[in-house]
């Protein structure tokens, strides 16, 4: 493609061409069965390790085996300490006659497969692959000004560059897929070049901004060879010096640093290895199972915000583990069910177990595990509800998660239910179940925990092509449904839980839009899009948020959170220079 | 007389004809130009570097006057009121001769005479006028300009007795500036008829007009505030998308909105594009620049894609909102861009409409609300209807409805009988078609389409008064006869007048006399006219007779010595 450089007074490269724009962003939590069978509700009680007759698990000592029911994976055996825990109540009233049948069916999980454009301060950063550029949208200028920054040849994965320490200074990371390389962008700087591996589709950048990590995950490449590991990352030093190039673990998953950014942790498919960032060196490999046969894929590790723990869930299987990345001893915690899910707050303080029985239990269990208390003080007892979920979203400051489920061709009515379930009650947990009224397919909790949006498929006799809820979770009050001319596509939320924007897409109709709630209220508005929305989000100094379309000049619309039905403003063409002559 | 005394006397008869004026010698232009102005006819007789005026000071009388309009007149162009001619020289250029190119600005009333002259540094040989009448710009050099870009800005004043000037004070001088200058590298051509002007529009710092230029690949807006103070300061250029591969939009029209408020109580003047070579249409909201920007001006820009070829486009109001309606006849739509989202809708026209054309003002009462939704006419070349858009909402049609009106005729050309003055409160256009023996009158406020038939003469052309109360109607080259159509009643029938002219008619101007009334002057030239090219049948215009017209002849000879 021509491209026609000028030299603009404005000191940005007018292009023409066809601008990528951004992608969608979508993430649900995954989860497990659940059934909203009748009886007793779960008794809470605080003692210590017993037998669970109900399953045959035996707990107790620092490493065991046990029997549990049929259809659970063998528990592995930990280098630390290892627990199995049991419902509070022993069998509880459930009924104990029940054939325990085969395991729940895979909870539907919604995982976010896309790029968005990333927001620092009051700035939207987007890439171009065609032109070379990444356009910067002004979000506080009336106009949505926009600035164009050359990157290297394709720029197409992008991150947020940030720092706590000045947040004016705004910054964003993009990798280069034809030129290998990745540009350090930075508002009223030169742009900084760093070479990368070849292949390189991730980056993963620390919480200050000094570090950022280049991998490659598999799980984008289309059709890779068996014999391609992966197993290549590039270590790049933001604030100066060499980036350097350094071999991991077969296929790696994620990356994350620990909370002095001395280290840096990717999780492969083997395990998880450690960099030391002082060299950069690899430094070591932790395990996170002694079972050389299990399927990688089947596993799910998730790393906490300080970096000091892993906390690993087997599908399948009814134990979780726990990692140190100090060093590497593991602590296995067994419970009576399979856990089909484990969600982490994201201050990294809890995470949350659900256990969900076989088929044809009236009830669901779940684990509370603080973290890191329950390594060494584990939780005495798992709780149940007479309820059926399989999948769990906590709360950013761990105070609630929200259990449901999304196999509604296995439990009906259940997957109509959410439980609301507060986890530091003077009392202990405490619970409510909130009907939404058509069956769930994610559900995301307002930062502050007072609210949550829950995404739902319309039921089989409604005409509406889709649904969502607004449901309060801090105050006792009904939810609302709202139902949709097109399928919910993606939720952005505020920080300050005040607003969230959902997003609609109906390509065959030709229906795009995004629903602006107002969460405490629980008012929302209609605003028709253009084209099909590609991601939403929310870019905090100015409280708007964005919805990214597709266009292939680009598009994009701001939502003024303080405005009235959000006072729409739309720009298309981020690489159409206006110059003026001064 | 002895031989030295007729060699005396012939040498002094040798010497005084060589002291005649060359004009004599000068043959007469074979396609000499007319312009009707509001009091007098210009006819620019190229041969002789001239206008000769032609005037009617009483009913029976016609004036001729020459002006001196600089050597070698190449381009002219009256204003939209007619009361001004503006006239381009190219001067002389060559080694023997130096006459500088010209600009001069000629007062077309009852008593003509010349306004301002501006001296020109090169032979332009285009110009546009600012319909509010206060600015010429020049431009096209062609080979003479090392810089197409190199503009001419020509302040205009009203002088309101250009008579009575003298020849100092009709000199005025011309701003150079180059378009972009130093700061901005353009790098595409202007278009042919590149310039226009708009009103003035709500902008940061303060209302100003705008110059809006289009380009091959950008359309720049120059700030007429600024231009003569600061001639390269504030010029704002937009960019037009790559269409296909090394193609870019190219910007056939542009229009704008003056002023929009906001929710929030601010006003932002809107601008359209439409492309010629693309299904796009730009919209464009002028806004303040963020505080840490170099510029005062920032363009919040849109893209739309409307499916087909657009024709034409226009700013309406609707119950909604601001929007911009763009015609699509290939699809026999109108579409309706809100502005503010780039949502579309899409309205059936049922009929390939190329043109709109807001009436609102023309069909409203002054005292309207601002916000008032916009009523819009609607016409196409080879339609034998036109229609009414009122873009208010309805119960059965949320886009407003549409009126049609069959014309009977396939309408070729609508126009505004005037653009300012409404006959007794009410406005009309012309319809005209091709290959039909009438035309139509279309009375806007009752949407009466009214005949007017030519009898047996599908090769007729009219001219219409700057009045707006009459139409003049003839066949040029052989009829010798005209036709008067009298549009100042509210009949139901628009009667026809017709007059016998002893001449072949060339064209028919109407125009102001000096005692008040109106004159019509037939033109005649050719092999029908003796003494000269050009001669005149003068009738009055409101009551045309053929026994009370006088014939004037040799009207080129006036003037040459």
């Amino acid at each position: 493609m021509s491209i026609r450089a000028r030299q603009g007074v404005m000191g940005t490269h007018p292009l023409k061409g066809l601008a990528a724009g951004a992608l969608a962003v979508l993430i649900v939590s995954c989860g497990s069965e659940s059934d909203a069978g009748e009886g007793d509700d779960d008794d809470d009680y605080a003692y210590g390790p017993q037998t669970d007759t109900s399953t045959g698990v035996s707990s107790g000592g620092t490493a065991s085996s046990y029997l549990p029911g049929a259809g659970a994976a063998m528990s592995p055996t930990a280098t630390g300490g290892a627990y199995v825990i049991g419902y509070a109540g022993g069998s509880g009233g459930y009924d104990q006659t029940v054939d325990a049948g085969p395991p729940p069916p895979p909870e539907e999980e919604v995982e976010s497969a896309y790029r968005a454009p990333v927001a620092t301060g009051s700035y939207l950063w987007t890439a171009n692959p065609s032109s070379g550029y990444v356009a910067v949208i002004d979000v506080s200028s009336p106009a949505l000004e926009i600035q164009t920054l050359e990157a290297g040849n394709a720029p197409t994965y992008l991150v947020a560059v940030s720092n706590p320490e000045d947040p004016n200074d705004n910054a964003a990371l993009v990798l280069n897929v034809l030129s290998d390389d990745a540009t350090l962008l930075r508002m009223g700087s030169d742009p900084v070049t760093f070479s990368t591996h070849q292949g390189a589709n991730s980056l993963e950048v620390s919480p200050s901004g000094a570090w950022a990590v280049a991998w490659t995950d598999a799980r984008v490449v289309e059709d890779p060879d068996p014999l391609d590991t992966f197993q290549e990352v590039t270590v790049l030093p933001l604030e100066g010096g060499a980036e350097k190039r350094l071999s991991v673990g077969v296929r790696p998953i994620s990356v994350a640093f620990d909370g002095a950014e001395t280290r840096a942790f990717v999780v492969t498919e083997e395990g998880i290895t450690t960099i030391d960032l002082s060299g950069p060196n690899v430094v070591g490999h932790f395990e996170v199972t002694d079972d050389p046969l299990d399927d990688p894929a089947l596993r799910d590790v998730t790393i906490t915000p300080d970096g000091a723990w892993a906390l690993v869930r087997v599908d399948d299987s009814p134990s979780v583990g726990i990692v140190s990345l100090t060093d590497g001893e593991r602590t296995v915690f067994t419970f009576p069910d399979t856990v089909t899910d484990l969600d982490l707050s994201r201050d990294g303080t809890l995470a949350v177990a659900v256990l969900a029985p076989p088929t044809g239990q009236p009830y669901s269990g779940f684990a509370l595990l603080p973290i890191p208390e329950s390594v060494t003080d584990p939780p005495e007892v798992a709780e149940r509800i007479s309820a059926r979920f399989g999948s769990v979203s906590v709360s950013d400051d761990a105070s609630v998660a929200l259990l449901y489920t999304t196999v509604q061709q296995e439990y009906g009515e259940a997957a109509e239910r959410v439980t609301i379930l507060e986890t530091q009650g003077t009392e202990g947990t405490e619970h409510r179940i909130e009907e939404v009224r058509a069956p769930v397919r994610a559900v995301f909790p307002s930062p502050d925990a007072s609210s949550a949006i829950v995404l739902q498929e319309p039921p089989a006799d409604s005409t509406r092509a889709g649904a969502f809820s607004i449901v309060p979770v801090a105050a006792d009050i009904r939810p609302t449904l709202v139902a949709t001319e097109a399928r919910p596509h993606a939720v952005a939320i505020t920080p300050d839980g005040s607003h969230a924007l959902v997003t609609v897409r109906d390509d065959d109709k030709a229906v795009f839009g995004v629903h602006l709630v107002e969460l405490a209220t629980r008012r929302q508005d209609f605003i028709e899009l253009a084209s099909a929305p590609l991601a939403t989000g929310i870019v905090a100094a100015e409280n708007k948020g964005y919805v990214a379309q597709e266009h292939p000049e680009g598009r994009i619309t701001i939502i003024d959170f303080d405005e009235p039905g959000g006072s729409p403003r739309t720009v298309t063409g981020f690489e159409l220079g206006s110059r003026t002559a001064r | 007389m002895d031989k030295i005394g007729r060699l005396v006397w012939i040498a002094v008869a040798i010497t005084a004809c060589k002291d005649i004026d060359t004009d004599w010698d000068t043959p007469a232009a074979a396609d000499y130009k007319t312009v009707g102005l509001k009091g007098s006819v210009a006819v620019v007789d190229s041969a002789l570097d001239r206008l000769v005026m032609l005037t009617a000071p009483t009913q029976h009388e016609l004036g001729t006057e020459a002006i001196s309009v600089g050597k070698n007149p190449t381009h002219w162009v009256p204003s939209a009121d007619r009361e001004r001619l503006f006239v381009l020289s190219r001067g002389v250029q060559s080694a023997r001769e130096d006459i500088p190119p010209t600009l001069t600005v000629v007062d077309g009333g009852t008593r003509p005479a010349v306004c301002s002259r501006f001296e020109l540094d090169k032979p332009y040989e285009q110009l546009t006028l600012d319909p509010e009448r206060q600015w010429a710009v020049i431009h096209n050099a062609d080979t003479y300009a090392e810089n197409p870009d190199e503009i001419l800005f020509a302040r205009l004043s009203p002088e309101a007795n250009c008579r009575q000037l003298s020849e100092d004070e009709r000199q005025r001088e011309v701003v150079q500036i180059t378009l972009g200058g130093e700061a901005i590298d353009l790098g595409d051509a202007l278009q042919q008829d590149a310039f226009s002007f708009t009103q003035e529009l709500e902008w940061p710092g303060g209302a100003r007009r705008i110059l809006v230029v289009r380009r091959a690949e950008t359309v720049q807006l120059v700030d007429l505030s600024e231009v003569v103070d600061h001639p390269e300061r504030a010029q704002h250029v937009l960019e037009m998308p790559e269409v296909r591969d090394n193609e870019f939009g190219l910007p056939a029209q542009v229009v704008y909105h003056p002023s929009v408020p906001d929710p929030d109580g601010s006003h932002h003047a809107w601008l359209a594009v439409r492309l010629g070579n693309d299904t796009s249409v730009l919209i464009y909201k002028v806004e303040s620049a963020a505080e840490d920007s170099e510029a005062s001006v920032a363009f919040n820009r849109n893209i739309a894609s409307i499916g087909g070829t657009a024709t034409d486009i226009e700013f309406v109001m609707t119950p909604e909102g601001l929007k911009l309606a763009v015609l699509v006849p290939s699809r026999r739509e109108a579409i309706l861009i809100d502005p503010h989202t780039i949502v579309t809708d899409s309205i059936d026209l049922s009929a390939p409409y190329e043109r709109l054309a807001r009436i609102t003002d023309e069909v409203t009462t002054a005292t309207a609300p601002e916000d008032t939704p916009d009523v819009a006419l609607l016409w196409a070349s080879g339609q034998p209807s036109i229609a009414f858009w009122t873009l208010a909402r309805t119960s059965t049609r949320p886009w407003g409805s549409l009126d049609v009106r069959d014309t009977e005729i396939t309408v070729e050309n609508a126009t505004s009988v005037t653009d300012d003055v409404r006959l007794d409160q009410r406005s009309r256009w012309l319809l005209l078609g091709s290959g039909a023996s009438e035309f139509r009158v279309l009375e806007l406020l009752d949407r009466d389409v009214r005949r007017v038939v030519i009898a047996n003469d599908p090769s007729f052309e009219v001219s219409l008064a700057p009045t707006g109360d009459r139409v003049w109607i003839y066949s040029p080259g052989n009829a010798r006869e005209v036709a008067m159509a009298d549009l100042s009643g509210d009949l139901l029938r628009i009667p026809t007048r017709p007059v016998y002219i002893e001449r072949a008619v060339d064209t028919v101007l109407d125009i102001e006399r000096g005692d008040g009334g109106y004159a019509a002057l037939v033109l005649h030239r050719g092999s029908s006219v003796t003494h000269g090219t050009l001669a005149v049948t003068l009738l009055d215009a409101e009551e045309p007779e053929s026994t009370d017209s006088r014939f004037f002849s040799g009207l080129l000879l006036g003037g040459v010595k």
